[in-house]
């Protein structure tokens, strides 16, 4: 794979659909097959921030792509890169281990919420170094990511959204309704947690906030 | 710079050996309002500014002085810049607004500085009104300049500050490694007011700042976090927030998805970014104010 870095925060955002068509013509040889723009923004107004990945197989599609981006992008943009992939290498869309359905990946994070709860009770535990106070209970905090496969057009992409575990609720409210303009959204994902390192553990009132990083 | 006749610096000098003491002392013999003395130096007040010396000799005169005490003094320079004289030397460092500027460009913000083709130009683009509001405001206050503003058909409320000026960029590119690539903290530069705009300017373009209260959660978080693409610039940003604030509970994160979130850990940290630093961004404001009216509700 190669990575081109087309724009970044603070950049004319004119340039980066120029710079594209000059990077892509010069960089994709017969050994490329198959190309993402990878644009990253924070909108921490509505709770995260995201990563898209639009993935397409033509040249001729990049400007275009770019533009769209620049123009339905939600927060604000941090950069804009140009990825290009040989015929044996998976592409950031192909590249799932696992699509499921709406339901499924809020069973899959409650799943995940399971486990850090789990991993957070020991953590406390051992990090506080006394039996945990039953009547508080434990919190498990940290960063979680939630992919959604969009159909845009012949094209697909994946829009990573990224935030904070207690807030999920609102971060996938709110990014379904930013990234609408996108297409429709024909599957999630979501990273499994199975193990973490503890941050910190703070003791409050009537909890115990512990702090991961999965 | 410069001022008073050779005849009044030769005045100033003979009156000095009995008017040094603490700020404020009255200077017999001579047109001199007031001395001060900071370790080995010797600050002046004359009619027409201030005259630094050190063992006798003129350093520098100065028209203005932003800070007068026995520990350190701060005279004005051009293009935002001090000059603080202290017990331990003299040395340049940034003014408040100008901190606030690199803060900006480092966040939203670019400089381009391009001999091939000559391209000079400051850049900087918001959603909020009020970031470039400020932003212009310190561009006004440093080089007495405010920047035009384009709006941006293809983004929604997207607003650009735009301006090509090449002795506003070198002297800007002096301070920051942004042109050539990753921002940096001026470290040398920055004195405790200039670090505090730098980190407020940062965070309202590339932080967040927010207090939620969520129905199953016994009590409300507050969060503080900076976010960039320059792991090693957030570094520089804990380094800053450690040495010149004590707050040390910062943890950088490494997300597969692209970038770099420093995250500020214990709550009495965050309680002091919130009260000795900030941000200009009205949402962060809101949620600071929503903080400190449950962390103090009585002030």
């Amino acid at each position: 794979m190669i990575e081109l870095k087309l724009w970044q925060s603070g950049d004319d955002f004119d340039e980066a659909p120029l710079r594209g068509v000059m990077a892509i013509n010069k960089f994709w040889k017969k050994d490329v097959a198959k190309a993402c723009v990878d644009l990253g923004g924070i909108n921490f107004e509505r709770g995260y921030r995201y990563q898209v990945f639009v993935c397409f197989d033509r040249q001729d599609k990049l400007k275009d792509i770019i533009k769209k981006l620049i123009l339905w992008s939600p927060g604000s943009l941090k950069w804009i890169n140009l990825l290009l992939y040989g015929s044996d290498e998976k592409s950031a869309c192909e590249d799932l281990k696992k699509v499921a359905d709406f339901n499924d990946l809020m069973d899959d994070i409650r799943r995940n919420e399971e486990k850090a709860k789990e991993l957070a009770i020991r953590y406390a535990h051992d990090y506080l170094k006394i039996d945990l106070n039953p009547r508080k209970k434990v919190v498990p905090e940290y960063i979680i990511s939630i992919g959604y496969l969009i159909q845009m057009n012949d094209d697909q992409a994946i829009v990573y959204i990224v935030g904070l575990n207690y807030k999920v609720d609102e971060m996938i409210r709110n990014s379904r309704e930013d990234f609408n303009k996108f297409g429709k959204v024909v599957g999630y994902c979501v990273e499994e947690v199975e193990k973490a390192d503890l941050i910190d553990v703070e003791e409050e009132e009537d909890a115990y906030y512990v702090l991961l990083e999965v | 710079m410069g001022g008073g006749t050779r005849q009044d610096q030769t005045n100033s000098r003979s009156g000095l050996s009995a008017s040094v003491g603490s700020y404020g002392t009255q200077c017999p013999e001579s047109k001199l309002k007031e001395c001060l003395q900071i370790g080995e130096y010797i600050i002046e007040h004359e009619d027409n500014g201030y005259s630094l010396k050190k063992e006798r000799q003129l350093l520098g005169m100065y028209k203005e002085a932003t800070i007068l005490t026995p520990e350190r003094a701060l005279f004005k320079l051009d293009k935002g810049m001090l000059l603080e004289v202290s017990p331990k030397g003299i040395r340049k460092v940034l003014s408040p607004a100008k901190a606030g500027i690199l803060g900006f460009i480092n966040s939203d913000g670019s400089l381009t500085y391009s001999t091939k083709p000559n391209v000079y130009m400051v850049r900087f683009g918001s959603c909020s009104d009020e970031l470039l509001v400020k932003f212009n405001e310190f561009m006004n206050e440093v080089y007495g300049i405010r920047l035009p503003m384009y709006r941006r058909k293809d983004r929604r409320h997207f607003i650009e500050l735009v301006k090509e000026n090449k002795e506003m960029v070198q002297d800007l590119a002096n301070y920051t490694s942004k042109p050539k690539g990753d921002w940096n903290v001026p470290f040398e530069y920055l004195d405790k007011e200039s670090a505090k705009m730098f980190l407020k300017c940062f965070m309202s373009g590339d932080g967040g700042i927010g207090y939620y209260k969520k129905s199953e959660r016994p009590t409300p978080r507050l969060e503080v976090r900076f976010f960039s693409m320059n792991r090693k610039g957030l570094e520089e940003i804990a380094t800053l927030l450690r040495e010149y604030f004590g707050i040390s509970s910062s943890h950088i994160y490494e997300k597969k998805k692209g970038g770099f979130e420093l995250w500020i850990i214990r709550v009495d940290d965050k309680i002091k970014y919130i009260k000795e630093i900030g941000s200009f961004k009205i949402s962060h404001i809101e949620a600071i104010e929503r903080a400190l009216r449950r962390i103090e509700p009585n002030d």
